[in-house]
């Protein structure tokens, strides 16, 4: 165990959540690999840039043109100062989610520190981005449409702004972590031999669990597009949130 | 009624109340997708030309209605951690 889960293993047990009460395994070394595997395309991809693009260049090209149109629709043509964040959390979080899928690794996000960090990371970044743009404007948003009804709706606004980091990284670690847990299930059942007429049949449960297994290859980007589609629609709204109201 | 009922019972209301937790927690969210499906197969039917823009939305909504049931499915895993423990 590094010097991390340590740290975090000291302290998980005093929080008094049941289940978690201690994190194992090599999700941080993972969460390094999945770094070095975006840093190595990065520059590859740099190193070899042609005017007229072949094969890699046509799907790294195809995925930021992607990310680009959405930018560019939500956050106007300001937007696009903002997006290497926007890329890199695409990147990372796609990354991660793949890579658990691999034999012997594990996802990064499959555990709520990985994911809880991006999302507060996002959290952070586009509060201060909404009032160093708008400043009184942007804090004014919580107050509502009608100045009569701001004692009511501050705490509504004001829970409903802590909401979203904490269902960024819940939606993100639940639909990882729980594609993990039924797999493993599904082939735990799949090793129950039942015994039939002295004959030992196994259980056919590999196509349950090949199902499943297909249904995380197609939940990973459908999950790296949804986080940074909503980091582009909150950007969007702390820019521009003089013109809401 | 031994000394280690207390436990016992916990471990047990533990255990119905996730498999509640999971049971209705999917009951919502299968609904509300199944009628986005729906609706998003009938704007396509009625227009093929906007498939890409309706599709981007609908995915967005789906993530939206799915996350409620992960809320449930998280507090299963918790609670299912207190059965053993």
């Amino acid at each position: 165990m590094s010097g991390e889960h340590e740290t975090i293993n000291s302290i998980l047990p005093a929080l008094h959540l049941p289940g978690l009460t201690h994190v194992q395994g090599l999700q941080v070394e993972f969460t390094w690999l999945s770094m070095v595997i975006i840093i190595v395309m990065c520059v590859v991809f740099i190193s070899r840039f042609k005017t007229v693009p072949g094969g890699f260049q046509n799907v790294i090209e195809l995925l930021t043109e992607f990310i680009e149109g959405f930018l560019l629709d939500l956050c106007g043509p300001k937007g696009m100062g903002y997006f290497p964040l926007v890329i890199t959390v695409f990147l990372m979080v796609g990354v991660c989610n793949y890579i658990g899928l691999i034999p012997g690794c594990l996802s990064p996000t499959s555990t709520i520190n990985t994911t809880a960090a991006i999302a507060i990371v996002v959290f952070v970044f586009y509060q201060f981005v909404g009032i160093t743009k708008n400043g009184f404007h942007y804090l004014k948003h919580f107050l509502g449409p009608i100045p009569v009804m701001a004692p009511i709706l501050l705490p509504i606004e004001i829970i409903s702004e802590f909401a979203r980091p904490f269902s960024l990284s819940v939606r993100l670690f639940a639909n990882i972590f729980g594609g993990e847990l039924i797999i493993g299930l599904l082939m735990g059942l799949a090793t129950i031999m039942i015994p039939i007429a002295s004959v030992k049949i196994p259980l056919f449960f590999w196509a349950p669990t090949i199902m499943m297994l297909w249904e995380s290859v197609l939940t990973a980007p459908i999950q790296a597009f949804v986080f940074s589609l909503l980091t582009m629609i909150y950007l969007s709204g702390a820019i521009m949130a003089e013109e809401e109201h | 009624m031994g000394t280690l009922d207390p436990k016992i019972l916990m471990a047990a209301f533990a255990a119905l109340g996730a498999g509640l937790a999971i049971g209705l927690g999917a009951i919502g969210s299968a609904i509300g997708i199944g009628i986005a499906n729906g609706k998003l197969i009938e704007a396509i039917a009625r227009q093929p030309e906007s498939e890409k823009k309706v599709r981007v939305w609908f995915i967005l909504g789906f993530v939206f209605m799915e996350t409620q049931t992960l809320y449930a499915f998280i507090f299963a895993i918790l609670l299912f951690g207190k059965v053993s423990g």
